[in-house]
């Protein structure tokens, strides 16, 4: 069975797709939960772990994955002076793909798969449509204990640049949207702190409390990603449906109903009406996630 | 600085040069509250949490928890060795790798190895080479890799004790499992103290009067075996033969 | 995991003294005493005409395992020429591999008579399921492997017209397509295609059922 499984993947997965199933047991319009948890990494400013798929941590046995998408994600704020094309400070993102989510990955330079989701995602959060970075702006002390009669010598006018790293922990298919979906979770949970500058010209971190500073999301992002395996579209592709699949097709949605983004790729071709499915069914899938992700404030 | 500039070739970066803030105990005067934290009897473990079994795509895999130290493993292998070498026995492979944002008391980690990283990768499969029966699987590689997602102290012997976790999960034969259990000695008062924080460990290493430092050991339960002692800062001599 | 009448034991730990024992899978000797390797269940086999009781252990996983000299495993051919094929090694025994391992057939070692008119081409081609027996770890680089037995051979092999070929005879198959014969060194008998070809229903009510029980244990908690 397993053997079969690996062998002849097309022609068992096509068994399947013949009854309108898949291998796991979900039917082709069925998209895997979603879970996420936030801020279990104290030591960044905000943080996300999303998983896909296997969300009550069930162990399946045998090989042939199938045991769902994690990804973790992890903002951390530095400062610095604010440039002509980053007034407000800015978020950079980068994917990490390591050699621990999957046998396709060695350690090393980065692949092409991860420099180009890495470029994706930096696209979309620096879009101005879905974040406002405007509240961005450092709020800085002297410390006390210099604090003299003197003039209150200005301190520079800085911002925030917040490094987001995505690191995938286990890649079974449709990593781009656990790795969005863990972005804005993590961006919606990130708390800036008051500084303090010392003699020494020293910022120092404040713990967080209620004045911390709080990014502003104007809207969520939630995108879905489809396989399409001979005319047949498969909704959240394991990582074995992706391998089989002759195109992928990523949309992403905004909470208000609004289509951000399509991304095709493959030579295949797909009909309007299977299109038009594909975007009702990803508008469905927006609303689930996207309470899934406030309800993790 | 060359290796930095590979390495921001294929990410990217902000336009300016930024700085992270320091961590709030990094306030002036703060060496004796940073130590004096300390919520637990001196010879009391963290809370620990494991599971085994948590990336799929893995032939094994394990999640270590450690209070605020999170630790995650996986092992892909046997597998064939991509260099053309024959060998008798397998080969361990260990990549130790703190994930950029692990700690929050100093600058962020590198994409790429640094030297700590490569040195803890070493001194892991120091610790663990002995304890696998490599002579089972003929031309192959083992290859076992860690991200602390979380450096709050025990770091090492927590990737030690993740990683053995995470071979026997795969199904990989071993004499014995390692565990790993690190100790401080405190600067101040020359205390010995079981499972420093990262904290703690900062302070210790500093050292003071009475030497101070951090020793890391990797143990064999079953077989009453030490497959590693390692040491960092300085312990005075008599504290050793405690 | 397990439910607790099972005696789980973990690797180090100490099943019995060598005397009344003897070290089987998954176990090893260390001193007068047989120890675990590996997490499982411990199992005890009474030892023939009242020898030592085989000790072993049984693994809760699917253990990792690499090819050994004489076991069957399930290749693809990736590469041919004049001399060997170069073949990747998918499954040994019926276990499948995680990744694959290299592996080789030399001219030689293709079939059991004579060998110095073996014409590799007319043998495999690339993108072949073979059926082999490991004969040596080889060479740095592969595993050797060798079909010269009846039953060994190329099991699935697809035509020019990409349709799955049946065999006709130990050294041709037939494409059902176009009736067009193509030269194969034929695995006798065992079809595998057919061995396995799975009833899809009863896989998909299985999944259903699996599925159904997970949901309730979810709602449960």
């Amino acid at each position: 069975m397993e053997s079969f499984r690996k062998i002849y993947s097309s022609e068992f997965h096509k068994k399947f797709l013949a009854h309108n199933v898949r291998p796991d047991g979900r039917s082709l319009d069925d998209a895997r939960n979603t879970k996420i948890s936030v801020n279990s990494f104290g030591s960044s400013n905000g943080s996300a772990f999303v998983r896909i798929g296997n969300t009550h941590g069930s162990q399946k046995l045998g090989g042939g994955g199938g045991d769902g998408t994690s990804v973790t994600c992890a903002i951390v704020a530095e400062v610095g002076p604010p440039t002509d094309a980053t007034p407000n400070g800015q978020i950079i993102v980068n994917v990490e793909m390591t050699p621990i989510c999957s046998s396709r990955f060695r350690t090393g330079k980065p692949t092409e798969e991860a420099q180009a989701l890495g470029h994706w995602l930096n696209e979309l959060v620096r879009s101005p449509h879905h974040l406002s970075l405007e509240d961005m702006k450092v709020k800085m002390t002297r410390h006390e204990a210099v604090e003299d009669d003197e003039e209150e010598d200005s301190l520079p006018g800085m911002v925030w640049y917040l490094y987001a790293d995505v690191y995938c922990i286990n890649h079974d298919g449709s990593i781009g949207d656990a790795a969005l979906i863990a972005l804005f979770s993590a961006i919606q949970n990130v708390r800036l702190p008051q500084l303090v500058v010392t003699k020494e010209n020293q910022m120092i971190a404040m713990p967080i409390d209620a004045s911390s500073g709080r990014i502003n999301i104007l809207h969520h992002l939630v995108p879905t990603t489809f396989a399409i395996i001979d005319e047949q579209v498969l909704v959240d592709p394991s990582a074995e449906e992706e391998e089989l699949s002759s195109g992928l097709l990523t949309i992403v949605t905004r909470s208000d109903g609004s289509l951000v983004t399509i991304r095709k790729s493959g030579g295949t071709s797909l009909d309007d009406e299977k299109l038009k499915q594909c975007m009702k069914t990803a508008a469905e899938r927006c609303k689930t996630v996207e309470k899934e992700i406030k309800s993790q404030r | 600085m060359a290796a930095r500039r590979v390495e921001e070739r294929y990410r990217s970066n902000a336009p300016v040069t930024t700085v992270r803030p320091l961590h709030h105990s990094f306030l002036p005067g703060s060496q004796a509250t940073n130590l004096a934290k300390r919520d637990r009897k001196r010879n009391e473990f963290r809370q620990f949490f494991m599971k085994t079994g948590i990336i799929g795509q893995a032939s094994g895999s394990a999640y270590l928890e450690m209070a605020n130290t999170k630790i995650i493993c996986g092992i892909y292998g046997p597998r064939q060795i991509p260099k053309m070498e024959f060998s008798e026995k397998a080969k361990l492979q260990c990549d130790f790798k703190f994930a950029t944002f692990a700690e929050s008391r100093r600058e962020r980690r590198k994409y790429t190895a640094d030297k700590e990283e490569k040195e803890f990768s070493m001194l892991m499969v120091q610790a663990l080479e002995s304890s696998l029966i490599l002579e089972k699987y003929p031309k192959s590689v083992i290859d076992c890799y860690v991200i602390v997602l979380e450096n709050d102290g025990g770091a090492l012997n927590g990737a030690i004790t993740c990683a053995s976790m995470a071979l026997a999960n795969a199904g990989i034969e071993m004499y014995d499992l390692v565990a790993a259990a690190s100790i401080g000695l405190n600067p101040l008062n020359g205390e010995i103290l079981l499972d420093p924080t990262e904290a703690e460990e900062i302070e210790y290493k500093k050292g003071g009067k009475k030497g101070g430092g951090v020793v890391t050991i990797g143990f064999m339960p079953g077989m009453n075996e030490i497959t590693q002692i390692w040491q960092s800062g300085q312990i005075p001599q008599e504290k050793w033969l405690l | 995991m397990q439910n607790g009448n099972q005696s789980l034991v973990c690797p180090g730990e100490r099943l019995g003294h060598t005397d009344t024992f003897e070290s089987g899978e998954g176990t090893y000797i260390l001193g007068n005493y047989v120890h675990a390797s590996v997490i499982g269940a411990r199992e005890e086999t009474a030892g023939k005409d009242g020898g030592k009781t085989l000790l072993s252990v049984k693994k809760e996983k699917e253990p990792s395992i690499v090819p050994d000299i004489k076991s069957i495993v399930t290749a693809r051919v990736t590469r041919v020429n004049p001399r060997f094929v170069n073949v990747s090694i998918l499954c040994v025994g019926d276990r499948v591999l995680r990744e694959p391992f290299a592996g080789m057939i030399r001219q030689q070692d293709v079939r059991a008579t004579e060998i110095d008119k073996v014409e590799i081409y007319k043998c495999f081609r690339p993108g072949d399921i073979v059926l082999a027996e490991v004969i040596s770890l080889g060479d740095s680089r592969s595993y050797f492997l060798s079909t010269a037995k009846n039953e060994l051979g190329v099991i699935f092999a697809k035509s020019v017209a990409g349709a799955t070929m049946v065999p006709t005879s130990w050294e041709s198959m037939m494409c059902p397509k176009t009736k067009t014969k193509e030269f194969r060194k034929v695995a006798k008998g065992a079809s595998l295609s057919s061995s396995i070809n799975v009833n899809c229903t009863t896989v998909t009510l299985l999944q259903t059922k699996t599925d159904l029980l997970n949901t309730t244990q979810c709602l449960r908690r």
